[in-house]
């Protein structure tokens, strides 16, 4: 019996040793398999990065490629405009020095004709060129030829002709017939679909060029216009909706680093913030204008070189068959500044395409000036007349744009809180309780730990050890022991009991102990995070206070914003630089 | 609105109203757009800010009554429309913050700020607690006009 029970033993042993071989190789294997996940996830991972820097390359080579073909548009449209409109550029270059040679008298009068003559021959349909022999033949006085020069000018552009004339006249001093010029000019001209010249005039308005009466007949033109188009009610709506753009895109950033817990508390937070943005657009609005109708002008060395740069400009202005080609060399150059984004140009392009249209109407062209002037090249004292000439699309469009966020702000800001806390192997999940900030901090506060305490204590409660239930069963065996051994041996059966429930008690008390434990720990964390919350709860009442204050900080710039914009009605002349002083000469009296 | 139940003074016309609401809706009722619109946003004058301001001066009921006969008439021949009311702060002190004038029914309310203000008014009421106008006037249309204390109009 021992050598069986010895033999059996053994095999038992050797059974044994085998099953710890056989665990110590699986333990082995199970590591290499991991090692092979742990490979296989860092292979994945640097694919993903690969995959990534492929898009990346992919991204970077197809913007490469857009700007060398852009580049090469550029060139192309550069060769084609030379080859096209070349002999433009001559007469232009021609105008400038022929202005100059009059100015200065070192060009005889025969090389002068000369040159306008063969510019003439040379560019058929262009405009400046038989304006440049009216230049020419009134220089060498040649009366009937001056006559019919002009007329073929005027026939080829009226607008540019007239205006030409008129501020070469300016320039020599003849302002009567500068002003007789200017009207004809002001006479052709459509309000409503105005050339991109015009924003020259305007220019010349703000410069004070063309003397009292040139002021009053631009004056009281302009007047007209704006009458005859602010009758339609859908152009000035379009102006006040580009203001209205303006004023949003001075919007402060998300001040939300400033509110972290109402940002995190509060549903309406978004509201907020994008009330408070607004809000604080008012004062960078104020600084910009104010700024802008404060900056003194930096007028050129000499009024006349001032009004000679826009007549530069008018002679060096390219022609409206040229546009096409302008626009796109625009797109293209854009491409390249925008490093190859076509997505981004095209939006640059289309921005300033307002500059680049064939017409504008009046406002729209006012508006530009005073928001864009760079788009029509239009000067700061441009820029200036034209604010306050806008002024009242510009009260309109502040007006409904702080009509807008106040009505914007929410009136109930409430407070949310839905947490999950993780105790031991259990979760403890806050039901969702919410408040209003329109009810006192303490009530709210009370609230909110009620709402605690009254979800918590169910299940800390819950993680009590069920003493009734666990003890139910070993009572029962005890009482059977007790019950089945008392008729063989009292105390025998007294002794086992006592050993049963003795050990059963000992497991109960130590699971009961554990479970004490786990509850002290709950009530703990469970409390810590109540406290948590209503610190929140009282931090996020405070942010929003401070909101508000600071809100009603930045809103009550506004009054100061509109008295400023306001202002701009009555600054609409005194901003002109040369007010009051335009140029006089003594050539005055001279005629035409 | 229950927990707060400020003391109201309602000031309800026996049989006043029933003209004046039947003038005010035909009034209101030729909607001719462009003329009316333009005159509907024409500046309020003086006259009439500081009428809609005595409202909440503490009047009797019959002079509260004739004030606003009177605003009636002003909006109907001079801005071609009448609006419903006004929503305005209300300077009785808290809890109020601000109260609204029916003209149709002539009554003031007083509201505080946990106090639901009835449709079309609740639109114009974050408008009149930011402080920055006169009074707002709120449309049969639910429009709500705000109203600067120079008297001019921000236009929808």
């Amino acid at each position: 019996m021992s050598e069986v029970d010895y033999h059996l033993r053994r095999q038992v042993d050797r059974v044994n040793s085998l099953v710890v071989r056989l665990g110590e190789q699986v333990g082995a294997v199970s590591g290499q398999v991991s090692a092979v996940g742990q490979a296989q996830q860092e292979t994945r991972t640097e694919l993903q990065q690969l995959r990534a820097d492929f898009m990346t390359f992919v991204r970077q080579a197809e913007l490469t490629a857009n700007i060398q073909q852009a580049e090469t548009r550029v060139g192309v449209i550069q060769d084609k405009m030379d080859h096209e409109f070349g002999h433009h550029k001559v007469v232009r270059r021609s105008a400038v020095g022929m202005l100059q040679a009059f100015d200065t008298g070192l060009v005889s009068d025969e090389t002068v004709r000369n040159v306008g003559e063969q510019l003439m021959i040379q560019t058929p349909r262009y405009w400046l060129a038989p304006a440049l022999i009216a230049l020419s033949s009134w220089a060498a006085d040649d009366q009937s030829l001056c006559e019919r020069a002009v007329e073929e000018a005027f026939r080829r552009s009226p607008d540019r002709t007239s205006l030409f004339f008129a501020l070469v006249l300016r320039r020599q001093g003849r302002h009567a017939g500068a002003v007789r010029w200017l009207r004809h000019y002001l006479n052709v001209q459509d309000p409503a679909a105005l050339g991109r010249e015009f924003a020259v005039i305007l220019e010349s308005i703000s410069q004070g060029a063309f003397g009292a009466a040139g002021r009053e007949l631009l004056r009281d033109t302009l007047a007209t216009w704006r009458e005859t188009l602010l009758a339609d009610e859908a152009t000035e709506t379009a102006q006040v909706t580009r203001w209205r753009a303006e004023i949003d895109s001075m919007r402060a950033p998300s001040a939300q680093a400033d509110f972290p817990r109402l940002a995190a508390v509060s549903p309406e937070w978004a509201q907020l913030d994008a009330v408070l943005s607004s809000a604080r657009a008012q004062q960078a609005v104020l600084d910009k204008y104010t700024a802008m109708m404060a900056r003194e002008s930096e007028p050129s060395d000499r009024i006349e070189d001032a009004v000679d740069d826009i007549l530069d400009r008018l002679v060096g202005e390219y022609d409206d068959e040229e546009l096409p080609l302008r626009r796109d060399l625009a797109f293209n150059n854009a491409v390249i500044d925008n490093g190859g984004d076509r997505d981004a140009a095209k939006q640059a392009v289309d921005i300033d395409s307002a500059s680049l249209e064939e017409t504008l109407d009046y406002l729209t062209v006012q508006t530009t000036s005073a928001l864009n002037p760079g788009a029509i090249g239009a000067s700061p004292a441009t820029q200036r007349l034209s604010v306050a000439a806008c002024h009242s699309w510009f009260k309109r469009a502040h007006a409904s744009f702080s009509r807008d966020y106040r009505a914007a702000i929410p009136p109930d800001v409430g407070a949310y809180f839905a947490t999950t806390h993780g105790v031991g192997a259990q979760t403890f999940a806050l039901p969702p309780w919410s408040g209003s900030f329109t009810t006192p901090l303490e009530t709210l506060e009370a609230s909110l730990a009620a709402h605690w305490d009254g979800h918590a204590r169910p299940f800390i409660d819950s993680l009590a050890f069920p003493w009734r239930q666990k003890a139910l069963l070993p009572g029962g065996i005890v009482l059977a022991v007790l019950l089945l051994f008392s008729p063989f041996h009292v105390g025998f059966a007294f002794v086992a009991a006592l050993i049963v429930g003795g050990v059963w008690a000992l497991v109960l008390h130590n699971r009961a102990d554990a479970a004490r434990k786990l509850q002290e720990t709950a009530r703990q964390s469970l409390e810590r995070a109540k406290q948590e919350s209503v610190g929140t709860l009282r931090a996020a009442r405070a942010e929003l206070t401070d909101w508000q204050s600071r809100f009603q900080r930045a809103d009550a710039v506004e009054a100061a914003t509109r008295a400023m914009i306001a202002s701009l009605a009555t600054a609409a002349h005194a901003s002109s630089p040369y007010e009051g002083r335009t140029v006089t000469e003594p050539a005055e009296e001279q005629t035409s | 609105m229950g927990f707060i139940e400020g003391p109201r003074r309602v000031v309800r016309p026996a049989a006043g109203p029933g003209a004046a609401p039947g003038r005010s809706t035909a009034s209101a009722q030729p909607a001719g757009p462009p003329a009316l619109s333009r005159d509907r946003y024409r500046d309020r004058t003086r006259e009439l800010l500081d009428s809609v301001r005595r409202l909440d001066a503490g009047l009797n009921e019959a002079a509260v009554r004739e004030l606003s006969g009177w605003i009636r008439e002003q909006y109907a021949t001079s801005y071609g429309d009448v609006p419903v009311g006004f929503v305005a702060v209300c300077r009785l002190g808290p809890p109020f913050v601000d109260h609204r004038l029916s003209l149709f029914h002539t009554i003031i309310d007083h509201f505080a700020p946990g106090d639901p203000m009835p449709e079309p008014f609740a639109a114009a009421r974050m408008l009149v607690r930011s402080g920055a106008y006169e009074y707002v006037e709120v449309y049969a249309g639910g429009t709500v006009l705000p109203v600067l204390d120079d008297g001019s109009v921000v236009r929808p």
